[in-house]
């Protein structure tokens, strides 16, 4: 089951990291904490969820770690949305797309990649990201509608829970 | 009769359809599927985000694809956990030690392996890196919520205020964030459902933050923050002395004022190398041969690749 799962938590660690060495320092580390860790694992859980979460854990430890160590890494995570570029068509490019997703704030970046990258349903992405289901949603939604934006699908538009019929 | 009026389409819906998550065929697909036909702007909105679903995993397939490195394959990790084993005989008397804590540890909690303190560890350490969120429209509810459960403690001698508290672990856990003189946070976590009560105090830590978590009434406690061991074990006495001062009130008002400290009430807790100036009546245990053992000591050649799998998430 662990051999199986670690081509996707490796895509998903490349995804999120941005780096392939960081990427697989992610996954190295969450395998470790996994063998170590592995009598938390409950038999009816789903080992993919547990592996997936720890490995999140990872990048957020990191992350914070990685701001503690320096004030200039903390700036440097502040990315700034993708432009809009003008004169596209509807039909928008797959790497216009993906340098887009790049600019995405963490927490929307990383909903969005656990459910369009490794297809998981809306309530095991929320149990791997430690959140409500109704916060993974509303990140889900601000993160395509930034997308679209920045890749200038159509126009900005506002995006927000609401009745459309 | 008259027919029940549609279900509204929501934003909801219109992502769960893209991402696959309406069943095909469902009273709930259908009316999607209705609502975007008659909405070109929608459904034109609604291919955008398909595409986007189809340009990231494009972007990502050759991950996908290729050979897993060698320092990430399963028999390397054993091997290099094996790698750090210590020489047999040690390891040996290693073991016979093990077993005698394990029948120490099973006798005195009368529930070895992992159990629910345990895992309140695990889950606070995963939060460590998680600063921020705090919600003060929730503010109000988490308080009250955490009053009901007896309340967060006061650091006034330390100097540690109160500034925020919020809800984490899916609702399932509390967190409280003081601050102290030079900008110095401690946070306090709470969560309720022990099952067994030791009076010990236990540590641990993840990525250099030391935590040091224990069980008293019906809750779990974990603090951590910007403090050495020492400090945490002295704010740990002092959240157990106020909640221990809490306890006796309820059970002294409860009583018409005219009742006894139970032994459990009695007994103070406290950590080795603690502030002498606390009381400690009662039991006294010291934890050192317990830290990190509960949570990151697992057998080594264990392996959860021979676990069982099933579709339900982990519960927490």
């Amino acid at each position: 089951l662990l051999s199986r799962e670690i081509p996707h938590l490796r895509r998903y660690a490349h995804a999120l990291a941005k780096d392939p060495v960081l990427a697989d320092d992610l996954v190295q580390d969450c395998l470790e904490r996994a063998l170590r860790k592995w009598r938390l694992w409950r038999p009816n859980g789903r080992v993919r969820s547990w592996l997936f979460r720890m490995l999140y854990r990872v990048y957020l430890n990191q992350i914070g770690k990685r701001r503690r160590d320096s004030e200039t890494m903390e700036l440097a995570e502040i990315r700034e949305p993708a432009a809009p570029t003008a004169h596209q068509s509807v039909a928008v490019e797959v790497g216009e797309i993906a340098a887009a997703i790049d600019g995405l704030p963490d927490d929307q970046r990383a909903a969005v990649l656990l459910v369009a990258l490794e297809g998981m349903n809306y309530d095991e992405a929320a149990w791997i990201l430690d959140i409500p289901v109704g916060t993974l949603r509303s990140r889900l939604s601000r993160g395509r509608e930034a997308l679209r934006t920045a890749t200038g699908a159509l126009e900005p538009r506002a995006v927000h829970l609401r009745r459309v019929k | 009769m008259t027919p029940e009026p549609p279900r509204t389409v929501t934003e909801w819906d219109i992502q769960a359809y893209v991402d696959g998550q309406l069943e095909s065929g469902t009273e709930r697909a259908a009316a999607v599927e209705a609502y975007l036909a008659a909405n070109p702007r929608e459904q034109a909105r609604a291919r955008a985000y398909h595409r986007q679903n189809e340009a990231i995993r494009t972007r990502y397939q050759d991950v996908l694809a290729q050979p897993v490195p060698e320092r990430l394959r399963p028999e390397t990790r054993r091997a290099a956990r094996a790698g750090k084993r210590i020489p047999a005989p040690l390891r040996a008397a290693a073991v016979v030690a093990a077993l005698s804590c394990a029948a120490l540890i099973g006798w005195l909690v009368g529930q070895p392996g992992v159990g629910p303190l345990e895992r309140f560890a695990d889950r606070t350490t995963g939060l460590l890196a998680e600063h921020g969120g705090f919600a003060p429209d929730e503010e109000a509810d988490t308080l009250r919520s955490l009053a009901a459960l007896g309340g967060v403690p006061r650091f006034d001698a330390e100097e540690l205020e109160l500034v925020s508290t919020r809800q984490v672990d899916n609702g399932d856990m509390y967190e409280a964030r003081y601050l102290g003189p030079g900008g110095r946070e401690l946070r306090l976590f709470v969560a309720p459902d022990p099952q067994r009560h030791d009076n010990l105090l236990y540590r641990t830590q993840e990525d250099g933050s030391k935590v040091v978590y224990w069980m008293q009434g019906p809750l779990m406690y974990a603090l951590t923050g910007d403090f050495n061991e020492r400090d945490l074990d002295s704010f740990a006495n002092t959240a157990i002395r106020e909640f221990r001062n809490r306890l006796d009130a309820d059970q002294f008002a409860d009583s018409g004022g005219d009742t006894h400290l139970s032994s459990g009430t009695e007994q103070a807790i406290t950590a080795p190398g603690g502030d002498p100036a606390i009381p400690t009546a009662g039991q006294l245990q010291t934890s050192q041969s317990r830290i990190e053992e509960p949570v990151n000591g697992a057998p080594q050649g264990a392996l959860p690749d021979r676990l069982p799998d099933s579709n339900e998430p982990e519960a927490q």
